[in-house]
């Protein structure tokens, strides 16, 4: 198992009414062993393709209530209001409006590439998103509305 | 087969009004012609064996069957209609004119909606090519403006082949030996999915167009339809004309009728449309196929990026057009993938249109304006 350790975001948006206190970035496990992070992410899996709708389109409530009735948390219409990176393998954390600091998933690169560019798109452009968030406090699922 | 007299429509006014007045004759765009013209006008071959003399003997007992095969038997809704559907994701009216070829147009027109209703994009441009599948697919079949087709040979073509969009093979009537269509049209194709034969069942029927938007059938047309303008059609005069191919875009349990799209122009019937009485004509036993879905190839309109998704799945990046709904990228490599993702990121934060060239649900090739 590796020994390298990976650090949180250590500062809230300056917008943000988060106190320093509640600042995530205690010491992490580095990486996932091949098997430890094969297991996490096929029990994570949820869908292959997209399910819910645009909030414009006819249906849009029902696919969003499909998707909340399954075991992740959801996270609908809200903005990216920070982000946060450092230099170590595939450590992105996003600031989600009125919800703090999360982790973007980590578990492959394809993935991760995907998501961060979501997330940094959500944040530049300031729309809306909605986003799954699995027991271990990652984000698995970007939607950018 | 012997081409009847034409009918004397005071005589059929008569007959209609002595049957309660279920339907409302019309002046259409049928009516003006010779009864050759009319005949020319259907496309389905009489069924190999059956009499004539003999195609309404089992009308009651059809259209009891019908009846009894309710939607809600099989979890669709009792009524349904494609034109108000949420949208209308119904296609233009079009019109065979003086040529067999209604089950290119019965076919074709099926797949349009079923291209459009299983994406959910009333918008989608879709207008497929009757001319390629009739004069290029038929004619290899032997099929001629004189002698019509069967529509389960033209649903294999459709699997199996395609047919191009009309714009790559523009629709005139009369025999052609494939000559226009256009060399580029593998990149401009359109698909069926798989097809179900729904011969004599009239539960699955309607289970097929709520859950697809339409499905083809034949009918047998006697001289009275030709008049048809409004009202639930029901055989009331005159005698056999031939067969004939439609597209079933809705059905109303309450009414017991089916709803279709025609091929004779918006002149005739309601706006090209008319509603058919369960167990009349044969609707439901001639000839009824259903396609579960169409793939499509080819550029589409551009469009708005409304939403990009992904989630834990490497190179798993979906697209949400504006016309289109969901599509996946289809980069094949991981690079590539996140440079489509950048190109679409880009028009969607600039609010710019973009233009996807699409292969089975996947896009290919992006211009991001």
């Amino acid at each position: 198992m590796s020994t390298e350790t990976e650090t949180g975001p250590q500062q809230s948006p300056p917008s943000g009414d988060a106190v320093v206190t509640d600042i995530p970035g205690q010491t992490r496990p580095a990486r996932f062993s091949p098997d430890e992070v094969e297991a996490r992410t096929t029990a994570a899996e949820q869908s292959t393709r997209p399910t819910l709708l645009p909030p414009s389109a006819e249906g849009a409530e029902g696919a969003l209530a499909a998707a909340q009735a399954v075991t992740a948390t959801w996270h609908t219409n809200l903005t990216v209001t920070a982000m946060w990176s450092i230099n170590e393998t595939r450590n992105a954390w996003i600031n989600i409006q009125n919800v703090g600091w999360r982790k973007i998933y980590n578990g492959r690169d394809g993935a991760y590439m995907a998501l961060v560019a979501l997330a940094g798109q959500a944040r530049q452009t300031g729309r809306a998103t909605s986003m799954r968030e699995e027991a271990d406090a990652m984000i698995y699922e970007i939607y950018l509305w | 087969m012997p081409i009847n007299q034409s009918m004397d429509l005071g005589l059929l006014r008569a007959a209609l009004d002595d049957a309660g007045a279920p339907w409302q004759i019309s002046y259409t765009s049928m009516t003006a012609l010779t009864e050759e013209e009319r005949v020319l006008r259907l496309g389905v071959p009489p069924t190999p064996g059956l009499d004539p003399e003999e195609l309404e003997n089992d009308k009651e007992s059809r259209a009891q069957a019908a009846r009894m095969a309710t939607a809600d038997s099989v979890g669709a809704p009792a009524a349904f209609d494609l034109r108000s559907a949420g949208a209308d994701y119904t296609t233009r009216v079009k019109d065979q004119g003086g040529c067999g070829s209604c089950v290119a147009f019965g076919v074709a027109g099926a797949m349009e909606h079923v291209a459009r209703y299983t994406r959910r994009a009333a918008g989608l441009a879709v207008d497929f090519s009757e001319a390629h599948l009739f004069y290029c697919h038929g004619r290899n079949a032997g099929a001629r403006c004189n002698t019509g087709w069967w529509p389960d040979q033209a649903y294999n073509a459709c699997r199996d082949i395609g047919i191009t969009f009309g714009d790559y093979y523009p629709y005139t009537a009369g025999d052609q030996a494939c000559s226009g269509l256009n060399a580029d049209w593998p990149n401009r194709l359109a698909r069926v999915v798989s097809w179900e034969n729904l011969n004599n069942n009239p539960a699955r029927m309607k289970e097929f167009i709520s859950t697809y938007g339409s499905i083809t059938a034949c009918l047998d047309v006697f001289q009275d339809f030709f008049s048809y303008g409004g009202g639930v059609y029901r055989h009331v005069s005159g005698g056999y004309a031939g067969g004939h191919c439609v597209v079933l875009v809705g059905y109303d349990d309450s009414a017991g009728c089916w709803i279709a799209k025609n091929s004779w122009g918006r002149g005739w019937g309601t706006g090209g449309y008319f509603k058919i009485a369960y167990g009349e004509c044969r609707i439901e036993s001639y000839q009824t196929i259903g396609a579960t879905g169409v793939r499509l190839r080819a550029w589409l309109p551009d469009q708005q990026v409304v939403s990009l998704w992904s989630n834990e799945a490497d190179g798993n990046v979906w697209t949400y057009g504006s016309v289109r709904g969901w599509l996946k990228l289809d980069g094949g490599n991981l690079v590539t993938n996140q440079a489509m993702l950048a190109e679409l990121a880009a028009s969607k934060a600039a609010n710019r249109a973009v233009g996807l060239f699409e292969d089975d649900g996947s896009v290919q090739q992006i211009y991001a304006w």
